[in-house]
């Protein structure tokens, strides 16, 4: 049993050894806590729990790697790990919007009782993508495995998905129908997730309709997760919620309380805005709106190559901000925003160039 | 109010277009004084003479002289900006480049963040025919600017020239950049992070797995 324990452990460490050296792409996180879960069949039971997980990204190839491993009562414990790969082609060029994605994964778990189970996935995706939103369709193949069983359960079936992203929110919905032992299972999920400041939020919401002579229950999950950054590297992560049983590897549903100090090599890049949320980088060709966020101004103007450096006023929009309609010729220009009409400014978060006297130009780039 | 809202705007409208449609030597002779207007328009026509962007040698006098700046401040800024576009133009010919005005005006940008006129010949070499150079170079300014070293910003650029990236994709990276950097990454590492052209940015990466399936600690073990 101790080699068991030392061999999961060590598996698990093994996460952080299999991939050289971290780059620039690369991410990895540490999860030390404790959880309390609740599954159908037995009341809360707690444990303490560390999780790695890597992440590494190249060019259009994606992967991770992760685990965890916890301590019950009475010297019991359990040990999962997954691994995932994917990888974008641009058949048509990286100019389309079209992406084929390819995706492999496995993942498993050993429990000191000898109880062991994995299961693996493939799965083909044609992407159609926008820059703010996007949908897929493709087909998926998954098998898994357990200890107790005498063979490999497999399950097909097509999948489709939206994604989309606005100010700091990113939504995607997933739909994965699969034939299973003779069965169609519909399964269907959301996920939604933000960033608000040093926190960062993500829920969850699914659920699964089984025909009714596969006798296994109708189930919805959800959850969500809140990740509080300290540092660009420290986070307390608060989660809680429901998961559903997994038929392939024939693991109860429950419901968890959790809590951890998250060790990261720095906190996960999230799409948001800048942080005065103008779009001085997504001017669109053609006629287009720059907004900005100037507090405590009355009154804002805008001077710029294509004003002549004449002022022009902004106005105030509903949600605070200043804007302005614009139609730019593709190219570089110049500008700065008058603040109640005496103090030149370059708008927070914009790309300035020194003006030559002390001062700064905010540089607009149009596609 | 709507009434109000709308009238506000089109009254707007009439002054943007007018400065807009403006000759900027014409607006020269309208707000400088002459002599400075005179010292001006000469180095405008020298460096139109000399295939540089006139127009954008003009602006950088109007904008001068919009800050409030004296009149040899005004004309210097317009000789100062000349030399500029000289220097963004021979590092583009340097690499057997025909520039184009836009690309001229976008290399002197490029300069003035700080990009290094090796960096501005290489991406003129490297990048694929065809290919107007004007975007590319403003935006490595812009990673310049925002603290990426020169030679990063160049490959990370060409990396996505090379893989036929929009310009569209490419005026995105300063605001990657700029999360990056918020997100507590050396500015250092954020070339090389950029330099991963192929996946969108919003294509969930979940790599197949179920996306909503709480990653750790929230994914609890299961005895």
């Amino acid at each position: 049993m101790q080699l068991d324990r030392l061999t999961a452990a060590l598996a698990l460490g093994g996460c952080f050894l299999v991939l050289p050296q971290p780059t620039a792409a690369q991410q990895w996180q540490l999860d030390m806590g404790g959880n309390s879960v609740a599954y159908d069949t037995t009341g809360y039971v707690r444990s303490a729990s560390i999780a790695p997980l890597l992440a590494w990204q190249r060019r259009a190839a994606y992967a991770t790697l992760g685990g965890a491993f916890a301590e019950f009562a009475a010297s019991q414990w359990t040990s999962q790990g997954h691994g995932d790969l994917s990888v974008l082609f641009a058949p048509a060029g990286e100019a389309s919007r079209f992406r084929t994605e390819v995706v492999g994964a496995v993942d498993g778990s050993v429990h000191s009782g000898g109880y062991r189970a994995a299961a693996s996935r493939g799965e083909l995706r044609l992407h159609v993508v926008g820059r703010s939103a996007g949908f897929w369709a493709g087909g998926t193949a998954v098998t898994g495995w357990t200890s107790s069983s005498t063979g490999i359960t497999s399950a097909l079936g097509p999948t489709a998905g939206v994604w989309g992203r606005r100010q700091a929110w990113n939504l995607s919905v997933a739909w994965m129908p699969y034939r299973l032992e003779g069965y169609w299972f519909n399964e269907a999920q959301g996920r939604a997730s933000t960033s608000i400041g040093r926190v960062d939020l993500t829920a969850y919401l699914g659920g699964r309709r089984a025909p009714s002579a596969a006798a296994i229950p109708n189930t919805a999950w959800g959850g969500g997760t809140l990740a509080v950054w300290f540092t660009p590297q420290v986070a307390l992560v608060l989660g809680a919620g429901t998961y559903p049983s997994d038929l392939l590897q024939t693991l109860p549903k429950g419901s968890y309380l959790s809590a951890a100090i998250r060790l990261s090599r720095h906190r996960p890049p999230t799409w948001a805005p800048a942080s005065t949320g103008h779009a001085l980088y997504a001017a669109a060709r053609g006629a287009s709106e720059l907004r900005f966020a100037v507090p405590g101004a009355s009154r804002v103007d805008l001077v710029g190559d294509w004003t002549g450096w004449q002022a022009v006023p902004l106005q105030r929009a509903a949600d605070g901000r200043w804007v302005v309609r614009v139609r730019l010729e593709p190219g570089v220009h110049r500008f700065n925003l008058v603040v109640d009409g005496q103090r030149w400014i370059a708008p927070e978060g914009s790309a300035a160039v020194d003006d030559g006297f002390g001062g700064k130009t905010s540089l607009l780039v149009v596609p | 109010m709507r009434t109000l809202k709308l009238l506000s705007v089109l009254a707007i409208v009439p002054g943007l277009l007018a400065a807009q449609q403006q000759n900027p030597v014409d607006r020269l002779r309208a707000v400088l004084p002459a002599d400075v207007a005179d010292k001006v328009i000469a180095i405008v026509t020298n460096a139109t003479s000399h295939g540089l962007p006139g127009q954008a040698v003009a602006n950088r006098a109007l904008e001068a002289n919009a800050a409030g700046r004296s009149g040899s401040e005004v004309s210097g800024a317009a000789q100062s900006f000349a030399s500029d576009l000289a220097g963004g133009r021979d590092a583009l010919q340097h690499a057997g480049r025909t520039p184009d005005v836009s690309e001229i005006e976008a290399a002197a940008t490029a300069k003035e963040l700080g990009v290094d006129g090796a960096a501005i010949s290489t991406l003129a070499s490297s990048a694929p025919s065809g290919r107007s150079l004007a975007v590319p170079l403003a935006v490595i300014g812009a990673l310049v600017n925002r603290g990426l070293p020169s030679d990063d910003a160049l490959k990370a650029v060409l990396a996505r020239l090379t893989a036929r990236a929009s310009d569209a994709n490419l005026v995105e990276m300063p605001g990657e950049a700029g999360r990056l950097i918020a997100a507590g990454h050396k500015p250092g590492d954020v070339g090389r992070a950029l330099n991963t052209a192929g996946r969108p940015l919003g294509v969930p990466a979940n790599s197949g797995r179920p996306a909503v399936r709480p990653t750790t600690p929230s994914h609890p073990t299961r005895p």
